[in-house]
């Protein structure tokens, strides 16, 4: 008998008799903070909802995710245990924008890793807006720098808008080509400077993984493991004595009389139910809509309406980062391959003065006008435009066009109708009721949106692209980045979590994810996640 | 109609077996080149005659790779539909699928409805032909260069071309 990935299902997935961390997910969060722990000499379990992932599975999860007509999700997402419901204005794909399993969802992340700047912890005092971060730029800055060198991300010291910094990261920036150099000459026209876009993908070797072979698919899947994922880190924990327990989901926490401490989390296997993992410290590391979900499951008489949520904010003030896109059309330039990572951003519209609009990321992006793999039908249609009746590939005259796509990254304002709440009326493959989730844009990301749309369109246009079209600003994409649902504050009434992580309500339970989060930024959310992780790390094996 | 060395063996294979050939003699028993036999890897390349006739002529490795990255499970769904193909192709055309032109694998492919039908690995004969054979063989294909340099791409998604290829050198 085996498990999906292959694995024998008689793991021992018992309660370790002895743990002094129980670490709820395995992913980046929780693969770097495990790793931390378990090299400082703690006794640390990791429970992890999802499987193993056999990383010789990985190309046939690519072919999953380029034919159209496949039956499974790339990373086995969906189904019951994963149900879920969108009650808000937009209509949420909440399981194409995540996986569970060892690694996460950096198993399936664009792999970009830029530094929040400075302003994105002052948003109160510089603009009047949201909250202020209980801590600074210059508290992450050291394990910035620390989390850089841990994924291995590359880059180059070109970008000048980028916030103070220690040292080079470690990995050279990725070369650019023929359409990245028209990008720059046409922003440099307009005095817009492009510059490296920092990455965790190998630019060269690195930490024992191959350098970037190019099979253009890191979202959702890289086969070649040269992008990093949280299952590097989780690897290096077991080596270190870290136990990292798999289809292990947690289905409550347990507290003391006094309603003081975490005293157990109660999980389910394939095999059993409500398994008991005593600790000293609990650490949830899951993503911002399962980290709430499980608080507001573990309801008691001390916490009626869910643990750590005496502020009534566990779940609440939701963010993501909506995208504005503006993309256009060229000849195939010679000798322009199609790539899908892309080296060059611009943070000039970053920081700004003004409140209103808000902070823009300018990612440059181009590939072919026709993907080949488009030719294969899906299941649903058989209208595909590159086969006929015939059955045949067509000679497409598409093929000789390039798309040009300038995407900005969109800073969200927290806001109480955006949340992640219970929905009593369904539930998962354990009984349990499932997440909800509430989103929609407000005034000041439409503004910023246009911007963003207004700034792109004009490169286009000097680029003379043709055929140019932008997202509607007021059904924007998003970039699936969750966050802020335990925001972090000195404040027990206006915050879930203090600045070192720890729940204000119970002395031994700590958060490590981006729910942390108190304003979004608009830079992609990994780099802090590991940087808040590594902190983090630090503070619990401090106590000691 | 590419002449392979597996074509020219395949009137031998054919002659014997006039009631088409069954699981057995479409898996490979006596090497490890592949999970296919030679008949087998014949009825797929009449598969990509019919859907990527503008495909390099050396697509036999592309496909042989391919396939030899399957798991059981997809080998059992591809050897199943192209066992029944053959049946279909001796009755209506009097040889087995892989010896069957273009223009005959596309009849017999269209007779049976499968550029009609979406694809399911599980489900009629048409529909798993077309998930197990034409979209597995066009996967094959438009991932690799073989079957998208007649569209300008030499380094198609899917395809590890080295980061390089970004920069447009050589």
């Amino acid at each position: 008998m085996s498990a999906d990935d292959g694995r024998p299902t008689q793991i021992d997935r018992s309660p370790s008799s002895r743990a002094d961390v129980c670490v709820v997910g395995a992913g980046v969060a929780g693969g770097l903070l495990t790793h931390s722990l378990a090299t400082a000499g703690l006794d640390v379990v990791v429970l992890e909802a999802g499987p193993r992932f056999e990383f010789d599975s990985r190309i046939e999860r690519m072919e999953r995710a380029l034919r159209p007509d496949s039956p499974q999700s790339v990373w086995d997402m969906g189904g019951e245990r994963d149900v879920f419901t969108s009650s808000g204005p937009e209509d949420y794909d909440l399981n194409n924008r995540r996986v569970k399993g060892v690694g996460g969802t950096t198993l399936h992340w664009a792999g970009y890793t830029p530094r929040l700047h400075e302003k994105d912890f002052e948003m109160r005092s510089r603009y009047g807006l949201a909250s202020d971060w209980p801590l600074g730029y210059g508290d992450l800055r050291s394990y910035f720098a620390e989390a850089e060198t841990e994924l291995g991300v590359a880059g180059g010291d070109d970008n000048p808008f980028s916030p103070p910094r220690e040292r080079d990261l470690p990995l050279p920036p990725f070369p650019t080509g023929p359409v990245d150099s028209r990008y720059a000459e046409a922003c440099s026209d307009l005095g817009i400077t492009l510059h490296s876009a920092p990455q965790a993908r190998n630019s060269e070797a690195y930490d024992g993984r191959s350098p970037c072979i190019g099979y253009g698919t890191c979202i959702p899947v890289c086969p070649s493991g040269a992008k990093y994922s949280g299952d590097v880190h989780v690897r290096k924990a077991e080596e270190a004595g870290a136990r990292v327990v798999d289809r292990a989901p947690v289905q409550s926490l347990e507290h003391d009389d006094a309603g003081e401490t975490v005293e157990a989390a109660v999980y389910n296997t394939p095999d059993a139910t409500a398994l008991r993992q005593e600790a000293r410290y609990f650490v949830l590391a899951g993503g911002a809509v399962e980290i709430p979900r499980l608080l507001l499951s573990s309801t008691s008489e001390a916490f009626p309406d869910g643990l750590a949520n005496s502020s009534g904010l566990v779940g609440k003030r939701f963010m993501e980062h909506p995208i504005a896109s503006v993309r256009g059309t060229i000849p195939k330039p010679d000798g322009q391959e199609p790539t899908f990572w892309w080296p060059l951003e611009s943070h000039q519209f970053y920081d700004h003065e003004e409140a209103t609009p808000g902070s823009i990321k300018l990612e440059f992006k181009q590939g072919s006008l026709t993907d080949p793999t488009d030719a294969i039908n899906g299941s649903e249609s058989l209208a595909s435009p590159l086969v006929g009746d015939d059955l045949s590939v067509a000679d497409d005259p598409e093929w000789d066009g390039w798309r040009l796509t300038i995407s900005a990254l969109v800073e969200m304002l927290p806001r109480e109708r955006n949340r992640v709440a219970l929905d009593e009326s369904r539930t998962d493959d354990h009984g349990n009721p499932v997440p909800d989730v509430a989103l929609d844009v407000g005034e000041r990301e439409v503004e910023t949106l246009e911007h963003a749309i207004d700034v792109g369109t004009r490169i286009l246009e000097s680029m003379g692209a043709t055929d140019i079209e932008a997202t509607d600003p007021e059904n924007p994409g998003y970039a699936s980045h969750h966050m802020g649902t335990t925001r972090m504050g000195e404040d027990p009434t206006e915050s879930v979590v203090n600045p070192q992580l720890r729940t204000h309500d119970l002395d031994n339970l700590f958060v490590s994810s981006s729910s942390v989060f108190v304003t979004a930024g608009a830079m992609n959310p990994t780099l802090t996640i590991a940087a808040l992780s590594l902190r983090l790390a630090d503070h619990i094996a401090g106590l000691d | 109609m590419r002449l392979t060395r597996r074509r020219a063996l395949l009137g031998l294979v054919g002659a014997s077996s006039a009631g088409g050939l069954g699981v057995h003699e479409l898996l490979d028993r006596t090497t490890t080149d592949g999970p296919l036999s030679d008949a087998g890897m014949d009825g797929l390349l009449t598969v990509a005659d019919v859907v990527h006739p503008a495909a390099r002529e050396d697509v036999e490795p592309v496909i042989s790779a391919y396939v030899g990255r399957l798991n059981q499970d997809r080998i059992r769904g591809v050897v199943r539909a192209l066992s029944e193909l053959d049946s279909r192709s001796r009755r209506h055309f009097g040889s087995s699928f892989g010896g069957l032109s273009r223009a005959q694998g596309e009849r017999l492919l269209a007779t049976l409805g499968v550029n009609r039908v979406q694809s399911r690995p599980e489900g009629t004969l048409a529909e798993r032909a077309r998930y197990h054979l034409v979209n597995s063989v066009l996967y094959a294909l438009l991932t690799r260069p073989v079957g998208t340099e007649p569209f300008g791409i030499g380094n198609p998604i899917g395809f590890p071309g080295g980061f390089a290829s970004h920069t447009g050198e050589p």
